[in-house]
């Protein structure tokens, strides 16, 4: 056998003692990893079925996305300071698709306006209800109306606050992209647009006309 | 259809209480631009939408007589379905002629570039950090790039007021193959070299000592705008071929785009995200000597017996520190393949199979 | 923030996805009455620029009447580069070689390259170091 190189300071036998802090957070102290790992609903992160069960709920067989990949679609940056796989990326994929797919879908629709070209309305483009359709308050709604933010880790510095002004709003929104994102991802394009056309536009479309009358109102 | 859950949810634009605390509703619902004066039936029905701001198109019989326009489409080598008075629009960035200008085609080519820009990116470079991503976008795509894009397809600016055109007895078809965004009143601005005088827009845009002139974002909306009226005319498809051709085969340097502050810090976060569980070391390899007039110092980074990077130095410090930026390069810069050693392919390809990785995300340090 | 991006703007590579010919137009000037322009003149009317003109439709060519010898202006996108030629006392078919020969140039002066390459991208192979040598094999000092 020949005999393997090991450095010499890896063969001395490695030791150290660390205070693993629980509680409030005291600048300094390793927090327990224990604690960092939770929610702060409570809720341990885990690749277990239980976590992703909305998400996979949601889905259905034909959308469906690997186990893991779920769990890194309700995993926000905020959480234990990004060491865990996290959404930004999926975000990043899925934000994209949407406004792509969403410019595509309207423009499409049946028009008499005689400036469109192609038979494409563009005059509907950059207005305030087709921009909004993809926007964070549609979509953080979208969220909590499908149960989908139930389960997600992420972290705020007051969990108190109310949906919109804790961040939750703008989280959610984000699990929404990043759900289309891992369906690109795993499926391609033209099933992450299926995806959007079966499963999120209808909703979508009906919370962005309430948010537009309630908008109303208000004036 | 009933939402449940949404009467829960508040959604007025008064501000909520909440523990003792007021907060400002912080969501602002995206306003119209009054500008376009735009009609519709019912909100959401997509086909009524019309701005009633712009009155007319240029006729395609018309537009097909300016040399210009047919130059540039012959140039630009686009399909026979694609019509000139759609070029001609996609060069028109005035606002009050009535003339349909470029808003709406600048958003569906904004739309589309930022597809396929970052799908290329999400999957070529999946471990990019958000910041150098977003950097990248905006070297394929942004105004500066666009505007070096627009220049080489040799689109011609229109700098001449009316009655300059009108006294060197021009042909009027020249105009609709230009790039109209001064309007009269600016083209006879009096200049002064060394001097420049910004208008609206571009104090808007500045940023330390650089800002956009409009021009550049003319020209970069105009290719913008290409882009979306081959959508229009020709399908996805043939506009992916376009930004394939056009944009993202522009070279960027990557490596250069990244400035690390703390880099032996951020190294030791990612071997922890990455569940590496033996120590890093940075290790000397090899030396010319302490006492050579130059000397030389190779330093390799590693993670137990693996190898993440090299660097050399003229100091051992230096070789340190170039040999942790360099395991954090080929970390950040990599690129997966598939089994036969070919880029994998991306989500908008035919007969799409996931192969490479997704990115995990930053980690805060 | 770990890690700061610096900005960047990509860099052209003409012919690599496509090619966009340089030469975007050429304005010829020339004179109804004077000798010098005999050649151009014959070049206008016996067709031969109809033809190249039909052929190359990436070009916008503008004819301009002036007194004065004939001169031929080529504009290119590269850089906005002007290149200004004259074309006095030439037959029509060298005017139309010189039309050629300088719509089909990118722009750039000429130049002799005296290396083997000229490329912005890395070396593939990497440069080679003493320091990778094994020991046995380095120079000593």
């Amino acid at each position: 056998m020949m005999k393997q190189f090991i450095p010499r300071n890896l063969l001395k036998s490695f030791q150290r003692n660390i205070y693993l802090h629980r509680g409030s957070r005291i600048s300094g102290l390793k927090k327990h990893p224990e604690e960092v790992f939770t929610n702060y609903k409570g809720i341990k992160y885990e690749d277990i079925d239980s976590n992703t069960q909305y998400i996979n709920e949601f889905l259905t067989d034909k959308f469906k996305i690997d186990n893991k990949l779920a769990l890194q679609v309700i995993t926000h940056k905020s959480f234990a300071n990004g060491i865990k796989p996290h959404n930004e990326k999926l975000v990043a994929m899925g934000s994209r698709v949407l406004n792509l797919f969403l410019v595509k879908h309207v423009t499409s629709q049946q028009t008499t306006n005689e400036l469109a070209i192609n038979n494409q309305n563009l005059d509907i483009l950059g207005q305030p209800f087709s921009r909004e359709l993809s926007g964070r308050l549609s979509l953080g709604i979208f969220a909590k109306v499908e149960k989908l933010n139930t389960i997600m880790f992420w972290n705020t510095y007051e969990h108190g606050l109310s949906f919109e002004n804790s961040g939750e709003l703008k989280v959610s929104a984000n699990l929404v992209y990043a759900l289309i994102g891992a369906i690109n991802f795993t499926h391609g394009k033209t099933v992450a647009e299926e995806f959007i056309k079966e499963k999120v536009l209808p909703q979508v479309e009906d919370i962005t006309k309430k948010i537009f009358d309630s908008e109303g109102k208000v004036e | 259809m009933m939402i449940k859950g949404l009467t829960s949810i508040k959604l007025s634009s008064t501000s909520t209480r909440c523990i003792g605390r007021t907060f400002a509703r912080s969501y602002q619902v995206a306003q119209p631009d009054p500008f376009f004066k735009t009609e519709y039936d019912e909100i959401d029905n997509y086909g009524s939408y019309k701005n009633t701001r712009f009155t007319h198109k240029l006729p395609e019989t018309t537009a097909q007589q300016s040399p210009l326009l047919v130059a540039l489409h012959s140039r630009l080598n686009l399909p026979n379905k694609y019509e000139h008075s759609t070029l001609s629009q996609a060069l028109n960035l005035i606002k009050n002629e009535g003339l349909a200008n470029n808003f709406g085609l600048n958003t569906l080519g904004k739309n589309l570039l930022t597809y396929y820009v970052s799908e290329y990116l999400l999957m070529r470079y999946p471990r990019l950090p958000i910041p150098v991503f977003n950097e990248a976008i905006n070297a394929y795509m942004g105004v500066d790039s666009l505007y070096e894009v627009g220049k080489s397809w040799g689109i011609e600016a229109d700098v001449t007021s009316k009655l300059d055109k009108h006294l060197s007895q021009e042909n009027e078809l020249l105009k609709y193959g230009r790039l109209r965004f001064l309007e009269d009143s600016e083209k006879s601005k009096i200049t002064e070299d060394g001097i420049v005088e910004l208008n609206e827009y571009e104090s808007r845009t500045i940023q330390g000592n650089k800002f956009i002139s409009s021009e550049s974002e003319a020209y970069a909306s105009s290719v913008r705008s290409i882009i979306g009226g081959l959508y229009t005319h020709c399908g996805e498809e043939s506009a992916k071929k376009f930004i394939y051709d056009h944009i993202l085969s522009r070279k960027v340097e990557f490596e250069s785009m990244f400035q690390f502050s703390k880099p032996t810090r951020e190294l030791t976060r990612i071997c922890e995200k990455l569940n590496l569980t033996e120590p890093i070391s940075v290790r000397l390899i090899a030396e010319t000597g302490r006492l050579s007039s130059h000397a030389i110092y190779v330093t390799g980074v590693f993670v137990g017996n693996q190898k993440l990077g090299e660097g050399v130095g003229s100091s051992i410090n230096e070789s340190k520190t170039r040999a942790v930026v360099n395991s954090l390069l080929s970390y950040y810069l990599y690129t997966p393949i598939d089994e036969s050693g070919n880029p994998i392919k991306l989500p908008s390809d035919v007969n799409y199979k996931f192969e490479g990785i997704v990115g995990e995300g930053d980690v805060a340090i | 923030m770990p890690v700061k991006a610096i900005p960047k703007v990509s860099i052209a590579r003409n012919g690599v996805g496509t090619l966009v010919v340089p030469c975007n137009k050429i304005q010829i000037q020339y004179c109804n009455w004077g000798g010098s322009s005999q050649g151009v003149r014959d070049l206008l009317t016996n067709g031969q620029l109809n033809n190249f003109a039909s052929n190359n439709k990436n070009i916008f060519i503008e004819v301009i009447k002036k007194s004065g010898h004939p001169t031929a202006t080529f504009h290119y996108s590269n850089k906005d580069k002007v290149n200004e030629i004259d074309i006095k006392n030439l037959k029509f078919n060298e005017v139309l070689k010189k039309i050629n020969e300088y719509s089909q140039r990118s722009g750039n002066e000429l130049f002799k390259w005296n290396h083997k390459v000229l490329s912005i991208n890395q070396s593939t192979r990497g440069i080679w170091s003493p320091m990778h040598e094994a020991k046995s094999d380095r120079y000593k000092i």
